[in-house]
């Protein structure tokens, strides 16, 4: 089965490994939990923890890292994170012992305005930020190339979500797949029209997405419409009457556990989190 | 009989609409019956169908007079579930009935529905496949089926609810001739199998005659003829007065080995397109193309045919550049594709899409029609002097005093109205990609018309279709293509005459 969303982004993989099996709302969970917990630990060690727990997780989800699809995007992706680090260390300034200085005076009404000064807290701010996005992008990974669309809708189904909300998710995932199809084709349409996509001005550019949009809203609007009457003309109900779920996802016991291991480990982030202390600190005050 | 559909002095208007929509309709339809609704463009034949359902009147806000009564149920009081249920109803493209993932899902979520138990549900999931000959196409997306496939999962998604009343408002009109027949024989079979009440709206006549017992014609909103093909076959003149397609009047061109029509020559025997070895495969592994060589001549009038399926979209989208051959070169007027420019491209090569919406981007006719010109930077004198010249010549000018904006134009008027905007660029060649789907036949003919005459002029003319009445009456020649693969390029007088050919080409001819 492809995935709808393995067009916008990685693609779905098939596969049959333990974290395959898992339930989806369980990786859900996975996902929630390791994306967010990084963003509320300040202590660059923690995060570390958070990222080599990711890394067990891609590779317990054997994802290609290394075949050429997936080499282009994480270059183009690191290339990214060590800009935004860069970045980050030539205009922070932070307080502590200096790694680099240079400047140069340029006098503008009394005042030298140009100087770089890099000290060891500036880099540990600048590491942080950039560990926190690659775990987050690790994470997504996991989630698109681990999750159907279709586990999705009945991972939600199974813990009792209404179904409008699930129907209305999978209605979403259809969407997306007829919108990408039709932008495609009413681009190119466009194109053979005399409209150039590249080499031309950012203005010009939104102009032409503009007129992209136009035709889309118009094709999507009488897609819609055929649709509702598609799902009313099947007798369909919105509301919540009795109704079979004729795909069963059970909850199983390693489900079970892994969920609740993630949820407790959230809520002790949390409580770190509150009373101001970290992980390592606390491991090192149990070992000294 | 049982009469299980009875419309009673019938009237129906949308509120946004100033006419009636169905005007005193009395008609009792029995169990069993297979009936066959033809009409032009526009003459109530959908919302026909939705009064059976109960969409109209209870999801659609309208006015209302009379009564529809569908299995003992007043449609006005019914419960919307209690007749969908009961009455399947089958759109016309089958993309906008997915809502689900896969097609197991897609026929178990209507069952789901019926409270069904689980092994139930599997058991007629199974059974529903099997009658359309799917089986084994349970996990397969819809981006993974052809248009045929998908019309097929309709009609099973519908059938495995077992409906008294099974309506389809022009379920063949994406599929090539034997896709089409393949879906009249269905419905043959599942109509005798289980004693269903079949209603069909087609522009298929000859197969309506062949295969319903009882043919309705709906013009303005009234049934003008209600009876067998027998007797519509009396009423001379009928079907051509209302526009509708008469199998009477074409059989003797397109029977093979009848072919009469003689066209004017091609203008010069020069190549103006040289196709030569390319092949093509799409990111998901699928060869589209292979190994496909073809010169078209200047002046040429081509019609592409083929199976769904079968790479025609793929060659004529090599054409213009739009897509690049992996292997092989496309050279049009003696240069490489790829050396010319977009817009240079667009100035020699005309493209028109199957469905007009996917290349009207602008809110008026004039907008439309001058967007193309303003792309390629034409001065504004000789951008008004063309939209003239256009707007005149695709007889266009009333619609535009007429409606503000291009969004309440019919179908057929907004495929002219792509026609002009791209014909405004004054190309050589024009490509058109399905020109005929979902039209009636006065649509179809006029359109034709518009195409043969630019021909004349010189214009090279390539379109992609399954339509027999077009292929055999406007084109000289054909480009059949199978699987990929060029089977050969013949003119249409000498395919007209060979059997196999046709057949490899999925081409019934009427």
């Amino acid at each position: 089965m492809i995935s709808t969303l393995s067009k916008t982004f990685f693609s779905y993989i098939p596969s049959t490994n333990i974290m395959a099996k898992l339930h989806p709302i369980t990786k859900i969970s996975l996902v929630f939990v390791l994306s967010i917990i990084p963003f509320i630990m300040n202590n660059i060690f923690d995060i570390l923890i958070i990222f080599f727990m990711v890394i067990i997780l891609i590779l317990l989800t054997k994802i290609p890292l290394f075949s050429k699809h997936f080499k282009k995007v994480i270059i183009a992706f690191l290339s990214v994170n060590v800009s935004i680090f860069i970045v980050w260390c030539l205009l922070s300034e932070r307080e502590g012992s200096v790694v680099f200085f240079e400047s140069t005076i340029v006098l503008i009404k009394d005042k030298w305005i140009w100087h770089i000064l890099i000290t060891e807290t500036t880099i540990f701010y600048a590491a942080r930020i950039s560990l926190r996005v690659i775990i987050m992008f690790f994470v997504m990974l996991f989630f698109f190339i681990s999750i159907s669309d279709r586990d999705l809708i009945h991972g939600l189904r199974s813990i009792k979500i209404p179904f409008a909300v699930c129907l209305m998710i999978s209605i979403t995932f259809r969407g997306l797949a007829m919108f990408q199809n039709e932008y495609s084709i009413v681009k190119e349409a466009m194109m053979t029209r005399g409209v150039e996509f590249q080499k031309i001005s950012i203005p010009k550019k939104i102009k032409n997405f503009i007129s992209i949009f136009i035709a889309l809203i118009v094709l999507m609007f009488k897609k819609t419409e055929d649709m509702s009457a598609s799902i009313e003309s099947r007798g369909i109900p919105l509301r919540s009457e009795k109704r079979t779920v004729y795909q069963s996802f059970p909850f199983k016991k390693k489900d079970y556990f892994i969920t609740f291991i993630l949820l407790s480990f959230f809520a002790f982030s949390v409580y770190l989190f509150l009373i101001k202390k970290s992980f390592i600190s606390l491991i090192i005050s149990l070992f000294m | 009989m049982t009469s299980i559909i009875e419309f009673n002095n019938f009237s129906w208007k949308y509120k946004a609409s100033k006419n009636l929509v169905l005007n005193s309709i009395n008609l009792t339809v029995n169990q069993g019956e297979f009936i066959g609704i033809m009409g032009p463009t526009g003459a109530g034949k959908s919302t026909f169908c939705s009064c059976i359902n109960g969409l109209i009147p209870l999801r659609t806000r309208g006015w209302i007079k009379g009564t529809v009564t569908v299995l003992g149920m007043n449609t006005r009081t019914a419960k919307m579930t209690d007749l969908s249920t009961r009455v399947g109803l089958v759109f016309q493209d089958p993309e906008t009935q997915f809502i689900m993932m896969t097609v197991e899902d897609e026929i178990a979520i209507g069952l789901e529905t019926l409270n069904l138990k689980r092994s139930e549900i599997k058991n007629r999931i199974e059974w529903a496949l099997n009658l359309v000959g799917l089986k084994g196409f349970e996990q397969k997306s819809p981006e993974e089926l052809s248009g045929g496939q998908k019309q097929r999962v309709a009609i099973a998604s519908i059938m495995a609810m077992r409906p008294e009343i099974l309506i389809l408002d022009e379920p063949t009109s994406d599929l090539d001739p034997e896709g089409k027949f393949e879906v009249f024989k269905l419905l043959e079979k599942i109509r005798k199998e289980f004693q269903l009440t079949v209603l069909l709206v087609s522009h298929e006549t000859k197969k309506v005659l062949e295969f319903c017992n009882r043919i309705l014609l709906i013009d303005e909103g009234t049934i003008v003829f209600d009876g067998s093909s027998y007797q519509l076959s009396e009423q001379e003149g009928l079907l051509d007065k209302l526009g509708i397609f008469n199998p009477k009047n074409v059989s003797e061109i397109t029977l093979p080995g009848n072919f009469k029509k003689t066209f004017h020559s091609t203008l010069e025997n020069k190549p103006i397109l040289e196709i030569s070895n390319i092949s093509f495969t799409y990111p998901n592994l699928t060869q589209a193309l292979k190994d496909v060589s073809i010169n078209i001549n200047q002046g040429d009038f081509i019609a592409i045919i083929g199976k769904n399926g079968s790479g025609k979209t793929t060659l004529i989208k090599h054409f213009n550049g739009l897509l690049k051959p992996q292997i092989g070169e496309v050279r049009l007027k003696n240069n490489l594709i790829t050396d010319y420019s977009i817009s240079r491209v667009a100035q020699i090569i005309g493209f028109c899409y199957q469905n007009p919406d996917h290349q009207l981007f602008k809110n008026t006719i004039k907008e439309e029609i001058q967007f193309g010109l303003n792309n390629l930077k034409t001065p504004k004198d000789e951008i008004e002097v063309r939209y003239n010249e256009i707007i005149d010549l695709l007889d266009l000018r009333k619609f535009e005093e007429m409606y503000e904006s291009t969004f309440y134009l019919s179908k057929g008027i907004r495929q002219r109205l792509a026609l002009a905007s791209v014909l405004v660029l004054k190309p050589d060649i024009l490509i058109i990609d399905e020109p005929t789907t979902g039209q009636d036949f006065l649509m179809i003919k006029e359109f034709m018309n518009i195409l043969q005459d630019l021909n004349v002029k010189g214009h090279t003319i390539i379109i992609v279709t399954h339509n027999p009445y077009v292929i055999a009456n406007y084109s000289k020649e054909i480009i059949i293509l199978s699987e990929g693969r060029l089977v050969k390029k013949i003119s249409t007088v000498e395919f007209l005459k060979n059997e196999t050919l046709q057949k490899i080409a999925s081409f019934i001819p009427y």
